[in-house]
């Protein structure tokens, strides 16, 4: 028996109804499909629909028209409860402006998304938050707050963050886009790193096409259609 | 489930810890107000219970019925008036009685010649009446056989004896009025002093060198202790009963003050607890502005923590606990100051008069306080936190 792959998109579209009472397709048709430990690279320029594409993926939106399956298992058949649930568990968000949460260290950012997990995990959190900042090479500076950290600091702590929970999907939305072009590299091969020792998938979208040739497979979102 | 629990405890715990000069201003109010209505509280239960206890200390306990045989011989002999008593109590299954006659006496003091309102008694006399002691001990059983008879006598009394509580025992000797020659009797207790100056003393009715005494009009009733809701029909069933036993005729009526029913202090507790309320109202009202415009700015980090998995109703609860969490402190501190304020000595002096021991805090004024802390917490946080679950996670983080 052909177990089913991790994600599959099928005929995914997204299409929101303007003030005006108009229609903007921003997805038309998008067929994807990824494996456990593939690296899937997209680019696309500003405004084609990169953020709604890894929204629908992280399951955080809903497409208006076709197949998101997660396991083979259908997202539209998932209450925003249990969506909520999967997305905690499986998927991993990496943000172009890091999104840590303010007024708590880098430990404490790292922990956080197991605060929503069993009992065990609540009460293991910084052990494990610790665990995943040394793999990151971050150990040292777990008790900083995010305004004392550089750029790249930042984003490693949200890399961690991502990974703390183990997640099988990683989902990256510019991940370099506020970072310096070196420092960018570095935590491109950080995250395809860890996330190939975790056997995780990664999705990088981004409008950096060097970022995006760095993924085994490579697509370009154009006209609501991965190609 | 209980993960649930203790993660949200700890995000609002994180919460709080981060906005600490917001959350400290925020409740101020509610801090001022839970320690008003702790203070309320427990100042009316506190007067309440010392309205209690004098009440009991003056016309006995809930309810308390005054036997007095009204010819015969009965009233001028306590043992005879036992006796007699005894078999219909029996009967009616009344476990606390007590024989009550009037002796008042005089005694030699430094100052001169102190006037002492002198009762006699028996053992129960202290169950009824709730007396209390601040030395030695109340009379035990048999003890009205001594020689010398025993007493109880007030801190005025030793006082005026030249003695202090580390005495005890000693002789006294009372004059009774009716030119009788002194009796000595043996205090073995001492009852808190009053500020009237007034010497009292209690001694067993049965004790022989008293029943010696020339003046027969002692005035010998039998109070009762009985369930407060038969004390009517009791009333006219045991008079009616003992008429029939002992072929005299007797009165019963009720004597505690309990009788009247009613709070002395319901208006004044009324006034004070609207002015608690409506402090806490204001207080409430300010800590609600104050969450919903941070929860307002804090819509891109709820959108961030509903990307890491937290589910509606987790963001919904996280927020309701951290008005929860910090309502609830700031009532710890607020019932903790009203504690203190409750310590001082002039407030103290003020519940506690005439009360035989210092009253301690009462803890059904902390709980009402601290569920009025929490209640207020989850009404001010319910709001935000409808708010904090309304945000689409798409447009939070996008902010």
């Amino acid at each position: 028996m052909v177990s089913a792959p991790l994600l599959r998109l099928e005929g995914v579209a997204r299409h929101v109804t303007l003030p005006d009472g108009g229609d903007l397709q921003i997805l038309r048709s998008v067929d994807l499909t990824v494996e456990e430990g593939d690296h899937v690279g997209i680019v696309g320029r500003s405004g084609t629909g990169k953020s709604t594409l890894l929204n629908i993926l992280g399951l955080l939106d809903r497409p208006t028209a076709g197949t998101v399956e997660l396991d083979g298992v259908s997202a539209a058949t998932l209450s925003a409860r249990r969506a909520a649930q999967v997305r905690g568990r499986q998927i991993g968000f990496v943000f172009q402006q890091f999104n840590l949460l303010p007024g708590r260290t880098a430990l404490e950012n790292v922990a956080h998304p197991l605060l929503y997990g069993t009992a065990a995990e609540v009460r293991t959190r910084k052990r494990r938050a610790l665990e995943v900042l040394e793999r990151l090479g971050l150990a040292h500076r777990a008790a900083q707050l995010p305004g004392r950290l550089s750029g790249g600091e930042q984003q490693r702590v949200a890399i961690a963050r991502a990974l703390v929970r183990r997640p099988r999907l990683l989902l990256a939305d510019e991940p370099t886009g506020a970072l310096d072009v070196e420092t960018g590299a570095v935590v491109m091969d950080l995250l395809a790193e860890t996330a190939a020792e975790s056997s995780a998938a990664l999705i990088t979208i981004t409008h950096d096409a060097a970022i995006a040739s760095r993924a085994n497979r490579r697509f370009t979102l154009e006209g609501g259609e991965l190609r | 489930m209980t993960g649930a629990l203790l993660g949200s405890l700890i995000e609002a715990w994180q919460e709080l810890r981060i906005h600490k000069l917001r959350v400290l201003l925020s409740l101020v109010g509610v801090a001022v107000a839970v320690a008003s209505l702790t203070m309320v509280v427990a100042m009316s239960t506190l007067v309440q219970d010392n309205f209690r206890v004098n009440y009991e200390q003056m016309g006995g306990r809930d309810a308390t019925l005054q036997l007095q045989p009204t010819g015969g011989d009965l009233g001028t002999d306590p043992r005879k008036l036992r006796e007699a008593a005894d078999p219909v109590l029996e009967e009616f299954g009344i476990g606390h009685s007590s024989v009550r006659g009037i002796l008042d006496a005089t005694m030699e003091s430094e100052t001169g010649r102190q006037y002492v309102s002198g009762s006699l008694v028996e053992r129960d006399w202290q169950t009824i009446h709730s007396v209390g002691l601040v030395a030695g001990r109340w009379f035990s059983p048999g003890e009205e056989q001594n020689l010398a008879p025993s007493a109880v006598v007030n801190e005025n009394v030793l006082e005026w004896a030249g003695r202090t509580r580390a005495d005890l025992p000693f002789s006294l000797s009372l004059s009774p009025d009716g030119g009788d020659d002194p009796v000595t009797v043996t205090v073995v207790g001492v009852t808190p002093g009053n500020d009237y100056d007034s010497g009292e003393a209690y001694m067993l009715a049965g004790s022989p060198s008293l029943l010696q005494l020339s003046d027969p009009g002692l005035g010998l009733v039998m109070e009762a202790w009985v369930p407060s809701e038969i004390s009517e029909e009791l009333s006219t069933q045991l008079g009616s009963r003992l008429s029939t036993a002992t072929g005299e005729s007797w009165d019963v009526w009720r004597v505690d003050m309990f009788q009247e029913g009613g709070d002395p202090l319901v208006t004044l507790r009324l006034a004070l607890l609207g002015i608690a309320g409506l402090i806490l109202f204001l207080g409430v009202l300010g800590l609600v502005n104050i969450a919903l415009v941070t929860v307002q700015q804090r819509v891109r980090e709820i959108g961030i923590r509903r990307s890491f998995g937290a589910t509606g109703a987790r963001v919904f609860f996280s927020v309701l606990m951290e008005s929860v969490v910090a309502t609830s402190i700031a009532g710890v501190v607020g019932i903790a100051v009203s504690v203190l304020a409750l310590r001082s000595p002039q407030v103290l002096s003020f519940v506690s008069e005439g009360m035989n021991v210092t009253p301690s805090f009462p803890v059904s004024a902390a709980l009402v306080g601290f569920l009025v802390a929490v209640l207020s917490g989850a009404l001010a946080g319910f709001v935000p936190a409808l708010i904090a679950t309304r945000a689409r996670i798409v447009d939070a983080i996008r902010t």
